[in-house]
């Protein structure tokens, strides 16, 4: 499968400015996404702050490197991991009928988000972050095979 | 694939440095353990005997934590007075059902009817609670709320207690 480089790069930047932009919220207001992880019903209390304290920061940096392209194959890994594990607990909580307020791209308070279309929202940006896995592998295996 | 797991541990180590760092030295930092209590699985809504859905507006643990947590309401516990001194959910008032008329004066000072009140005493044996948001919805203070599973529930949820100073 061939890819053009620039649809690449602009999946990239669509991706890493999406994941910028919802961590700087969380960042400035992190005892209101504390909340929203506690919301969540998932996590025993001793979590919840260090998750509210630290993903946030793992979504800007790894968001800025997907688009400055510095070490952006392991950013895009974990961006991809950390879309999973949100598809994961948003799924569990539309199963279990949880109305938490998604701290997606707000953390106030009275903003509800609707679980579904936040949940292929994210499905969207794992398959955006497969193409660019995809992309960034295949050159390298070209070199390899005629070095 | 070394150097991508090596880089992915690199980006999350230096991310959790970062985090704590800012954390530290931002305005609205928060405690590494902050108070919360465990919902991981389903928290019943405690309900009293004899309540009356018409009158009494029942706040689920979910919500009487949320009111607490956000300053949102004035918490009004109706227990005895050294019950009290021995621990009550922090910030609420002393406001013993039993001796009503002793402590309104000074009640009526604090609260205005615009207050969300949420009256809670021992737990699921004690209805003080309810008692006193009835009386209160009939004074003219429309926002009093019962949180009927009390001192009880909070303590069962880990939750902290205050204790008074003027005991020992």
């Amino acid at each position: 499968m061939r890819l053009n480089k620039w649809v690449v790069l602009a999946i990239r930047v669509i991706i890493g400015g999406i994941f910028i932009y919802d961590s700087i919220d969380k960042i400035i207001h992190p005892e209101a996404f504390a909340r929203i992880v506690h919301n969540y019903r998932l996590f025993p209390p001793s979590l919840i702050n260090i998750i509210a304290i630290v993903v946030p920061w793992i979504e800007l940096i790894s968001g800025a490197l997907l688009i400055v392209g510095w070490r952006y194959k392991a950013a895009n890994l974990i961006i991809g991991g950390m879309l999973t594990a949100f598809i994961i607990a948003l799924s569990i909580s539309y199963i279990r009928g949880i109305n938490i307020n998604c701290g997606c791209f707000s953390t106030s308070a009275s903003s509800k988000s609707d679980l579904l279309m936040r949940i292929f929202e994210d499905i969207m940006m794992v398959t955006g972050c497969i193409i660019i896995g995809i992309a960034s592998k295949n050159p390298n295996e070209k070199k390899e095979k005629a070095p | 694939m070394a150097t991508l797991l090596k880089d992915t541990i690199l980006i999350i180590a230096l991310s959790v440095i970062v985090a704590f760092l800012a954390n530290a030295l931002s305005p609205n930092g928060i405690g590494i353990k902050g108070v919360w209590y465990d919902n991981r699985h389903k928290v019943e809504l405690a309900i009293p005997p004899s309540y009356d859905p018409k009158v009494d507006s029942l706040l689920t643990m979910e919500d009487a934590f949320s009111l607490w947590e956000s300053k949102q309401a004035v918490f009004l516990d109706a227990r005895e007075p050294d019950e009290y001194a021995e621990g009550h959910i922090p910030g609420a008032i002393s406001f013993p059902f039993e001796e009503w008329e002793q402590y309104w004066d000074d009640i009526q000072k604090i609260i205005t009817p615009e207050m969300k009140l949420v009256c809670y005493c021992g737990g699921l044996d004690c209805e003080a609670s309810l008692d006193m948001a009835r009386e209160l919805k009939v004074l003219g203070y429309p926002n009093a709320y019962i949180f009927f599973g009390g001192v009880s529930k909070w303590l069962e949820l880990k939750l902290p207690l205050e204790v008074s100073r003027e005991t020992k």
